[in-house]
This record gives C-alpha cells, structure tokens and sequence, in this order.
C-alpha cells in the first residue's frame, strides 16, 4: 500500500451540494478500489496563479489517502472525465504503508491536538521571517534581468552597487542607514551615466 | 577608458534557510513559503543566491514546480 495525496481544483461555481456529492462520490471511488481515505480537506476557494479554462478562481479540494498504484490510473481517469475538475494532481507521499500501524498513528495524534497546532504556529512565524529575507533577494534577481537587458560592460556595477544598500537598510534600522543608501545611490548612478556618454 | 571591476560576490544568505530553520515546511501546499524563492517573474532563484543547500535546492524545485501545476504559484508572471 502506498499513500497518496490528491489535489482537486473544482469549477467555482459548483454549489455546496454539489461538492458534497463530489467529494463522496471519490471517496467511495477510493474505497471501492480497496483504498482507505485518511482525509478529506476543503481549502475553500483560492485565486488561481493562472487561468485555468478560462477561470481565475477555484475551489480547492484535499484527498489524502492510502492505496494501490492501480487506484490512482482509475481515480486520474475519473477526474479527467468529470466536467468540474479544472484541474488535479496526485503525489506519492510514501511507500509501503502499513494500514493498520498507520490508523494507530493516526488515533494517537488525534489523541494530542494541542501539540500538532502548536507545531504549526511555530513554523508560520517562521515563515514570514524567512520571507523578509528573500525579498532582497527578489529585488537582486530582478536588478539582474534588467542588467541583461543593457547592452555593456556597465551591467555588473549598476547592478552591485544597490543590492547592499537594500541589505544595510534592512539590517540597520537607523536613520544613518537611510543617508548611507542614498549616498550610495549616488556614484553608482554617475558612473553609469557618464559611460553611456563617452561610447555615444 | 577603464573597465569596471570584475563582478564583485553577489550579496547572499550564506546559510541555507531550510537547514538553519527546521521548522519552515517547504511543501507545495504552502505557495507562500515557496514565493519566497521565486523572482517576480516566477523564475525558481538559483542556489547561488538563496544559498539554499543542494539537498533543500533539489526538495525546493520539486515543491514549486508542483505547486506550479496546481496553479498555486505562476508559471510565468506577464508584463512587468
């Protein structure tokens, strides 16, 4: 037996009733196909990254369960023939379950919850920190497309020189961090611009 | 006329975050985890940047490509 996840995108206009029907529909599918559902999760409705035929939101639906290899080829066809899934995806997320330790595991979970919300705290918080940090990284990376875009050798140092001002502002929340990034700013701009000159 | 000096080290995070940090969970289904390592245009940001470790660069790809196929995160972001 393995574990499988399935993420379903649904049509957004599908009433409540009709997700209902849907999610018990599949979940008799699974069992029926000798597969044991885990859980069932209702992300609600999501903004989509894209468009997906023709829609901008959709309603995201969580299968979580254990079974066969041959369960996923009749779940898949299933999906691709049902009008409302916009979209799905299937991940294996272990080999060789073992049903009933895993039903055990699973009781004792259920057994502490305290514990697994507190868990999930910590690793938000984290995660906002961790995107702070990226940011810069962000704004490096798009400094860089725009240097491939220039045609000369000026590329690197325009594109150096504000990086590091950005990490001094962030790192240092002093007013002296502000004058120091504007003086920055300055000479690496200059240069640059008298460059463009000499070659003309 | 004299050319600039060679490309100096890019700034970076040196340490990968995901080894500093175990309890950041970097999975698909958290595209806001994942858009910390994407520009803005939806490119995946290499190792050499996000100092992410080969282990948690590889893990990281795997996880924003699929979070990509759901459409949680873009494939490409249009216009500037």
């Amino acid at each position: 037996m393995r574990r499988y996840e399935s993420v379903v995108i649904l049509n957004p206009d599908m009433p409540d009733d009709d997700i209902q029907g849907f999610t018990d529909r599949f979940s008799n599918l699974i069992k029926t196909n000798g597969g044991e559902i885990i859980k069932i999760e209702d992300w609600g409705f999501k903004k989509l990254a894209y468009l997906v035929e023709k829609k901008d939101k959709g309603r995201y639906i969580l299968f979580d369960f254990v079974g066969m290899p041959a369960l996923i080829l009749e779940l898949e066809r299933q999906f691709k023939i049902t009008e409302d899934v916009l979209k799905y995806l299937s991940v294996k997320l272990d080999e060789d379950v073992d049903l009933e330790a895993f039903k055990a595991s699973v009781q004792e979970k259920a057994a502490s919850p305290a514990e697994v919300t507190e868990v999930a705290e910590g690793a938000e918080g984290a995660g906002t920190g961790a995107e702070a940090v990226a940011e810069s990284a962000e704004a490096g990376a798009v400094l860089a497309s725009e240097a491939e875009a220039a045609p000369t050798a000026e590329a690197p140092s325009a594109e150096t020189a504000p990086a590091p001002e950005a990490l001094v502002a962030e790192a240092v929340p002093e007013p002296a961090a502000q004058s120091a990034s504007e003086s920055t700013e300055s000479p690496a701009t200059q240069p640059a611009a008298a460059e463009t000159t000499k070659e003309d | 006329m004299p050319k600039p000096m060679k490309r100096r080290p890019f700034p970076r995070s040196k340490v990968c975050r995901f080894c500093a940090d175990s309890s950041i969970r970097m999975d698909y289904k958290e595209p806001n985890v994942l858009r910390a390592f994407i520009t803005e245009r939806g490119k995946i940001i290499p190792r050499r940047i996000s100092g992410n470790c080969a282990k948690h660069q590889r893990l990281l790809t795997t996880a924003i490509k699929r979070a990509r196929n759901i459409a949680l995160l873009p494939f490409t972001v249009p216009r500037r």
